[in-house]
């Protein structure tokens, strides 16, 4: 019996991704501009797969959920340049749709606004917890994400207990 | 015999050197103060160079003048990189990207940028990047100051690159 076979035994809870299978973990994007109407928070609509090992993804593509442990969750957003207004946000949000993992914002008008995101996400329920990117623009008006370079991603991959 | 002693043995080919030493590495540039100069005309992504070695525990080839394309074997991993622009008074917007190597342009896995006015401005950009063969990941900055900018290597070190290994495909 070699080493390859005992690591296999060893579960995710102890504190090792397990070696000999994929880690569980998703990457999606959108290819297509995604209409974000004038403030109103917007869950991204992520259309297309890169890769997905075993994250439970909404029919929508906006909600991702998660299982008990640590997370890095990291997202790339892009606006399309627009005068008006002040505000553009991006943020990751937590477990319930409420808490605020991580937000970035500027006043970037009348150019693009483009951000990066990263934060981990402690889902430390029993129960599984769904995690999203949201955004938000005060312009007056409906403000498209830029779908050059398939700049709008998420990326989610376990880390540990 | 327990779990731990048996992980000891496991080959780097799972991406572990060892239990303690994740493959990975860090670049950076703090022994060259003279900065990477970033042309403004035209306009174009220009691959960003990290000269220097922070850490290393292998798992990744670095290659490229000034360490410009790091090439991971096949896994998950985790990129950031941060960069700080010289100051301008030209305006325009400043990017920081992160993507394949190589001269490609038609896709970045991450994306950050900024309307900076006429001071120094850091950015930083955070991606996965999965692969079941290899990959070469580069980070790229553009910028349309109108004048030609500096990558402040030196500056409070603000000038990096991180790539580590997650786990497997």
């Amino acid at each position: 019996m070699g080493s390859r076979r005992m690591f296999s035994t060893i579960g995710f809870h102890d504190g090792q991704t397990l070696p000999s299978a994929s880690l569980p973990s998703a990457a999606l994007y959108r290819p297509t501009a995604q209409a974000i109407p004038n403030s109103v928070l917007t869950h991204l609509a992520f259309t297309h797969t890169e890769w997905n090992n075993g994250i439970t993804v909404s029919g929508d593509g906006t909600t991702f959920t998660l299982t008990s442990g640590l997370w890095a969750v990291v997202a790339s957003v892009r606006f399309l340049p627009e005068v008006a207004g002040s505000q553009r946000f991006a943020g990751i949000i937590g477990p319930g749709g409420v808490s605020e993992l991580r937000w970035a914002s500027l006043s970037e008008r009348p150019n693009h606004f483009a951000r990066s995101l990263c934060v981990v996400a402690h889902i430390s329920v029993a129960t599984t917890q769904a995690v999203a990117v949201r955004v938000w623009q005060d312009s007056g008006r409906t403000v498209d994400l830029d779908p050059a370079w398939n700049a709008n991603r998420v990326q989610i991959a376990y880390l540990g207990k | 015999m327990g779990t731990r002693r048996q992980l000891s043995t496991i080959a780097a080919t799972d991406g572990f050197v060892s239990p303690a030493n994740l493959r990975g590495g860090g670049w950076f540039g703090q022994t060259d103060t003279a900065g990477q100069s970033v042309p403004s005309t035209p306009p174009t992504d220009v691959v960003v160079q990290f000269p220097s070695t922070e850490w290393n525990n292998g798992g990744i080839t670095v290659s490229g003048t000034g360490n410009t394309a790091f090439t991971v074997g096949a896994g998950i991993w985790l990129v950031t990189a941060t960069v700080r622009f010289s100051g301008s008074s030209g305006g325009g917007e400043r990017y920081l990207m992160l993507g394949p190597a190589l001269g490609n342009t038609s896709t970045r896995y991450a994306h950050t940028g900024l309307t900076p006015g006429v001071g120094e401005r850091s950015l930083s950009c955070t991606a996965m990047v999965r692969t079941t063969t290899t990959a070469a990941i580069s980070a790229y900055v553009w910028h349309d100051a109108g004048v030609n900018l500096t990558l402040m290597r030196a500056a409070h070190l603000a000038h990096r690159m991180q790539i580590v290994y997650l786990g497997k495909p």
